[in-house]
């Protein structure tokens, strides 16, 4: 689809000036009266200029002066009223006027004549003259012309032939008008009168290109969701009746859309699956679970859950229609009826483009390590000055070329999820820290910075917070496995809160290994906390690898992308690699790369676990 | 940036509405200009167009004679018919006649029409089929009058040849490429009855949103290749 989407921009910005060009002229032509082009409207029909007088002759034929070429034709017809030979020989036409047998000449009061009695309109001859070197208004006819000039309100002319009395066109300032449009509209700009020249047929071959692309793009880019507005269309889905519940909430019959997702048919009923993409397929946080006979898995179902997840049921709820007699089972936190609410404590930047977001809870919560709260996305304007960036910062910003406020206007309700970035305290806590990496948008794509970081970036003291949680599967196993937690980013919080909970909570004894990518020096998250975590526990190690620092010579520790580093450094020579569990967090790039490493290391899927960054 | 969503959905809905019209002006827009004109015209397919009446004193009946027997002509034109002179008489009716014995050829049989035809066929078919048509011409002769003798060829091109039975000319001929552009040519210019109005209403509004269209796209180009604008965060 980009790649159509690619072609079809290219292919206009290269041809489009041309594409406007036919457009423009071939509907200014189809609005001009093609009956006044064309002259007919003054015009004479042929049948109505023949007089009834019979061929009378008084000279004989056979005495006439013909030469040797070839003879195509030889007739006796009438010029106006007097009755004439006229004789086709290859190159040349004569005529000889069939009382007298002399050559009748079309002379100025003979093509005047002719002209006059071939139009009809209201005009009169105005003035006439032999062009000698043709016209560009009769480019078929070569050779001396006669151009008789009519004064009525489209400056008519007639074309006789010199040769032989022929009308040969009518002219008018309309037809010049079309002729200049036709010539654009056929890109013959040699006046050939031809559209078969090789740039109209260059730019042709494009246009076909840019209609079979944007053909293919209609096509694609209408789903449902554009014909809602059509009445009957919202409700217009057939119901199919699936049992769905949740730990916590029993089983239930919902009368579904079946030609809707579980994902949307499941929303209007106000059970709202967690979504970071809007049930577009690219977030994988909507899982649901069949009891039995699941769906064939889709593509993005593979991509976001593992085989052995797969293969009890877990599917993406965008990704499959509800079916009759379907039962399955969701998140308790889609239930969720009603909001929580939070106070912003503080918020602070860590790194230029990473902020951390303190809340304190109305009523004190209870989480598991790797849980997420769901946030609500209300509309927002901020101007990116009030965002608090550090003076050492802007430079930062300014390079991303933002617009100068963070603007959303909520046109449906939008929630993001972001992991909880500290460990539980005791049976329930009330103070709860979040790590949000500022979204700008990808490099030359022009859309809006991601909504939900805008929004929790520009999160100060005081404000107030609706959320929704607490919920997630990026778990702790509950084994005595070495844990090996990887890292990258944002990606931090649910590892930082894992580690903290075993470290510091569980006193954990097993062994516990945080490998944690950052770009360079600045962006190494908690770096103090985890540092002094490594030097009270003897069995917890605390690696970083930077990415992005080749000039820092002041940084003594690990060099390259966190997957790599932990592959040669650690797991190439890890000798009990299958008593080992991974939890991996962090942005999209990073976490494809690790989960593809430890796939080729013949790490069983069921010990990985991973969340998207910014879950 | 909210101009660019709504240039966006500006184009797709024009272009979900004119979208196959717009499909059909480029893919038959295409076929007429890389077909060349004079293969859809089949000038590959006759010959012996330049007619011939040999030596005028050698022709057995003069024009004027002619004009002697046939009083009510306005036009009396001395024409081959393969090879042979032959007059062409205009006037209320139109007839052909022998021009070395005054024998009346007009109208010519099936026989002549297909000797007519051949005579001017180029190919490397043999004529498969003969028949006058007098009454509902078919499409491909919106605009000649009839009667018509078709004779058709069974070449790869399904030639057909038309000669006028009343002056034995070799009057049109058809053949697939034809066929295609012509048919091409009605979705073109929307005039889907007689092909040929290139005023019709279905048209004009056509290209009038058509043309709305266009230069949305131009509106929505200009965003696609517009980078951000660069705003400092920092005055």
């Amino acid at each position: 689809m980009i790649f159509i989407r690619k072609l079809h921009k290219w292919l206009t910005l290269l041809i489009g000036a041309q594409l406007i060009v036919w457009l423009v002229t071939g509907t200014i032509i189809s609005l001009i009266d093609q009956t006044e082009v064309s002259g007919d409207k003054t015009r004479q029909s042929l049948s109505n200029q023949k007089s009834a007088d019979p061929l009378r002759v008084f000279f004989p034929s056979h005495q006439l002066s013909i030469g040797p070429e070839l003879i195509h034709s030889i007739a006796l017809t009438k010029i106006l009223q007097r009755p004439v030979y006229r004789i086709e020989q290859s190159g040349e036409t004569t005529l000889f006027d069939a009382t007298t047998g002399n050559e009748l000449r079309i002379d100025k009061r003979l093509a005047e004549a002719i002209a006059r009695n071939s139009y009809r309109g209201d005009g009169e001859i105005a003035n006439s003259e032999l062009i000698a070197l043709g016209s560009d208004e009769v480019r078929d006819f070569a050779g001396p012309i006669w151009r008789v000039n009519i004064d009525d309100d489209l400056a008519t002319r007639v074309y006789v032939s010199p040769r032989d009395g022929q009308v040969l066109a009518h002219r008018n300032s309309r037809w010049k008008v079309v002729d200049f449009l036709l010539m654009l509209h056929f890109m013959d700009y040699a006046r050939e009168d031809s559209f078969n020249n090789w740039q109209i047929i260059i730019v042709g071959f494009g246009t076909l290109w840019i209609a079979i692309s944007g053909v293919l793009l209609v096509l694609f880019s209408f789903g449902r969701s554009d014909f809602l507005w059509l009445p009957g269309f919202r409700s217009g889905g057939t119901k199919v009746s699936s049992k769905v519940g949740s730990e916590n909430n029993e089983e239930q019959s919902y009368d579904l859309d079946s030609t809707l997702s579980y994902y949307s048919s499941l929303s209007q009923h106000g059970v709202k699956l967690s979504s970071n993409c809007d049930g577009s397929g690219s977030c994988g946080l909507c899982k649901v679970q069949y009891a039995s006979d699941p769906p064939a898995d889709t593509a993005v179902d593979r991509e976001w859950i593992n085989a052995p997840d797969l293969a009890d049921g877990f599917r993406l709820g965008c990704q499959h229609k509800p079916c009759s007699n379907d039962v399955i089972v969701i998140p308790d936190m889609a239930f969720q009826q009603s909001l929580q609410s939070a106070a912003v404590v503080s918020s602070q930047w860590l790194t230029p483009l990473l902020k951390e977001i303190c809340i304190r809870t109305d009523t004190p919560i209870q989480f598991r390590p790797g849980d997420h709260l769901e946030f609500q996305i209300p509309s927002f304007n901020v101007d990116i000055d009030q965002l608090g960036i550090p003076s050492e910062c802007v430079n930062v910003w300014r390079e991303l070329e933002l617009s100068e406020r963070l603007v959303h206007t909520v046109t449906d309700t939008v929630a993001r999820t972001y992991s909880i970035a500290v460990a539980p305290n005791g049976e329930a806590s009330s103070d709860l820290r979040f790590t949000v990496r500022f979204a700008p948008p990808p490099d030359g794509l022009d859309v809006q910075p991601g909504i939900g970081s805008s929004y929790m970036c520009s999160l100060q003291a005081g404000d107030q917070v609706m959320f929704r949680g607490p919920g997630g599967d990026f778990l702790l196993h509950d084994s005595d496995r070495e844990k090996i937690l990887i890292g990258g980013g944002a990606g931090m919080a649910p590892l930082k809160s894992m580690a903290v909970h075993l470290l510091s909570n569980l006193q954990w004894e097993g062994k516990l290994r945080f490998w944690y990518g950052a770009r360079n020096q600045q962006e190494i998250l908690y770096r103090d906390s985890f540092d002094k975590l490594a030097a009270e526990h003897q069995n917890f190690e605390w690696q970083v690898a930077l990415s992005d620092a080749h000039d820092d010579k002041s940084w003594t520790g690990k060099r390259g992308f966190i997957h790599e580093s932990i592959f040669d450094n650690l797991l190439k020579h890890h000798e009990s690699l299958g008593n080992c569990e991974f939890y991996v967090c962090g942005p999209p790039m990073m976490l494809a790369a690790t989960r593809e490493m430890l796939s080729k290391l013949g790490v069983a899927e069921s010990l990985i676990r991973f969340d998207d960054f910014g879950n | 940036m909210k101009a660019i969503r709504l240039s966006r959905k500006v184009h797709k809905w024009f272009a979900l509405v004119l979208g196959i019209q717009l499909f059909l002006w480029a893919l038959s827009g295409f076929y007429m200009v890389v077909v060349n004109i004079d293969i859809i015209h089949g000038d590959m397919l006759v010959q012996n167009m330049d007619r011939n009446v040999g030596s005028y004193s050698q022709v057995g009946i003069p024009l004027e004679q002619v004009a002697d027997q046939y009083p009510d002509s306005s036009n009396i034109t001395l024409t081959a018919v393969v090879e042979r002179p032959a007059y062409l008489i205009d006037g209320p009716t139109t007839r052909l006649l022998d021009a070395n014995t005054g024998a009346l050829m007009s109208p010519i049989s099936k026989d002549i029409a297909a000797q007519i035809a051949t005579y001017h066929y180029a190919g490397d078919g043999v004529v498969s089929r003969i028949q006058l048509l007098e009454t509902d011409p078919p499409t491909e002769l919106q605009s000649t009058a009839l009667p018509l003798w078709r004779v058709d060829f069974d070449d790869v091109w399904n030639s057909s040849f038309y000669i006028n039975p009343n002056t034995g000319q070799f009057t049109t001929r058809r053949h697939s490429l034809w066929r295609v552009f012509d048919f091409l040519w009605m979705l073109h210019v929307m005039d889907y009855d007689t092909r040929d109005d290139i005023n019709n209403n279905i048209l004009r509004i056509f290209s009038v949103f058509g043309t709305l269209f266009g230069l949305s796209g131009v509106w929505l180009l200009f965003y696609s290749f517009n980078r951000r604008r660069k705003v400092g965060t920092a005055k």
